[in-house]
């Protein structure tokens, strides 16, 4: 790991760029001047790839602010519309993104979801440049509205690449053996999750009068759900400062009340 | 002249660092690139909030002078290019500090410091590394790193920060200085800090390979 640390300042030991074709990713910045040249702007670990006459590199490092780039899966919140837009934050303070009142599946003009402030999206980046305000949409599968009985919990952006990206990643097997669940993933580092049938709201008065019985049942099942998924969210953010190790450990700190 | 540094200790902002050197501990939290107010927006590039907070009673012109010290330094470092319309704020508490009021030299030292690990962790993207040091003459000695009381009977006092490119002290940054000096001395400081602040340098590489293992501890 050592070998491989850089620091903005440091050389950039790669190829001869007039050579190979170049493709930059995070942590490279290109000077904007005739003569291209790249330097390392953060600090991290450098992944530097070569393939014929092409060279990959860029820096992986941590951080806690997201920046939208294309193609990028992220959960926002609404917080408002302006013209043909709803207005969706992907973090505190952020500037916030467009999502187009069409860019729905199966939106149309007269059929178009009607989305409150505070409802929660799952949506995919699609125009990420820095002099215009950004856009996502919602059209492909899998994407679109995330109910309210979810929880919505932020974690740092490398710890949700690696639950987004590694299919083989550990931290969700491990959360599977204790429950069921669905869940979400967002890049900006928020994530989204919901075990069994997740935070219910409050059954309506009327319906309690009706059979009261069956509502005994609904609300001990949901209270149980509630607790999972209390548990699940502890377990994951826990998860981002322990060793892989000690990671089973944790797990059943963090279920230690709920399974009884 | 060993830094001791905590990152990462604030977990609301987005970047954080504590710092102690010699006499003065100082907490420095960043906050962007977010949504900056209108009159704070500039079109084609970052604008910087920098906040510098005393250790005690409220901040005076004493605090606006570094603020604006800081500032000169700290735009022609960030590479506020890469994030128009956007808003950086840097609120610098200052702990303990090591100096009467008449001076701000430790204290302007220690704020550049603690800003470069605090930028570090809030992942911004930085022309090159940059470190700082503090230095005074007192009576024809060249001292490093003077405790307050010195700093009282010295004859001047510099700080001098350089940017460093490739693990070299490259360009001097910035350059801050006060008391009786001949243009002669001040350039034998100039020579004589650069190697200080490479070892300064070699320390932070190691705080910050620190920090990335403990950042990916779960891999």
């Amino acid at each position: 790991m050592s070998s491989s640390l850089i620091l903005p300042g440091d050389n950039l030991e790669i190829e001869d760029i007039s050579q190979y074709k170049t493709t930059i990713g995070p942590g490279i910045y290109k000077f904007p001047t005739r003569e291209p040249k790249f330097i390392p702007t953060q600090p991290g670990i450098l992944n530097h790839s070569t393939q014929s006459n092409k060279q990959l590199i860029y820096i992986e490092s941590n951080s806690k602010r997201y920046i939208p780039h294309k193609n990028d899966l992220v959960i926002g919140i609404v917080v408002g519309s302006i013209g043909e837009f709803y207005k969706v934050q992907l973090q505190d303070f952020s500037t916030p993104v467009l999502l187009n009142f069409m860019s729905f599946a199966n939106a149309t003009k007269k059929n178009r979801p009607n989305l409150k402030n505070g409802q929660v999206v799952y949506g995919k980046v699609t125009v990420d440049s820095i002099e215009i305000e950004n856009e996502i949409e919602c059209i492909d599968e899998g994407c679109g509205v995330l109910d309210d009985s979810g929880y919505v919990f932020n974690v740092n952006l490398n710890f949700a690449r690696e639950l987004l990206y590694d299919a083989n990643s550990i931290f969700l097997k491990l959360l599977a053996n204790k429950c069921q669940f669905e869940i979400a993933i967002g890049i900006n580092g928020k994530i989204w999750l919901k075990c069994g049938e997740g935070v219910k709201k409050e059954v309506k008065e009327s319906e309690n009068k009706e059979d009261e019985d069956d509502d005994m049942d609904i609300d001990s099942t949901n209270v149980k759900d509630l607790k999972y998924t209390l548990a699940a969210v502890e377990y994951l953010k826990k998860a981002q400062f322990v060793k892989q190790d000690e990671l089973k450990q944790v797990l059943n700190v963090c279920f230690k009340n709920v399974e009884n | 002249m060993a830094f001791q540094v905590k990152t990462s200790i604030l977990s609301n902002s987005d970047g954080s660092a504590e710092l102690i050197i010699g006499g003065t501990k100082v907490l420095v939290s960043i906050s962007g690139p977010i949504e900056p107010k209108i009159r704070q927006e500039l079109p084609n590039q970052a604008s910087l909030d920098i906040i510098i907070r005393p250790y005690k009673g409220l901040s005076t012109t004493r605090e606006k002078l570094l603020e604006d010290k800081l500032r000169q330094l700290l735009q022609s470092i960030i590479i506020r290019y890469k994030y128009p319309r956007q808003l950086i704020q840097i609120v610098v508490q200052f702990l303990i500090i090591d100096e009467i009021e008449e001076f701000t030299c430790n204290e302007l030292n220690a704020a550049i410091n603690c800003c470069y690990f605090a930028l570090i962790d809030a992942d911004l993207a930085l022309y090159s590394s940059f470190v700082s040091v503090v230095a005074c003459i007192n009576s024809g000695n060249l001292l490093l790193n003077p405790p307050g009381d010195i700093l009282i009977n010295s004859d001047s006092h510099h700080v001098i920060c350089y940017n460093i490119e490739n693990q070299k002290a490259n360009k001097l940054l910035f350059l801050e200085s006060d008391g009786e000096f001949t243009e002669e001395t001040l350039f034998t400081i100039l020579a004589k800090t650069v190697s200080e602040a490479e070892t300064l340098h070699q320390e932070q590489r190691k705080i910050i390979q620190a920090k990335i293992e403990n950042d990916y501890i779960w891999k």
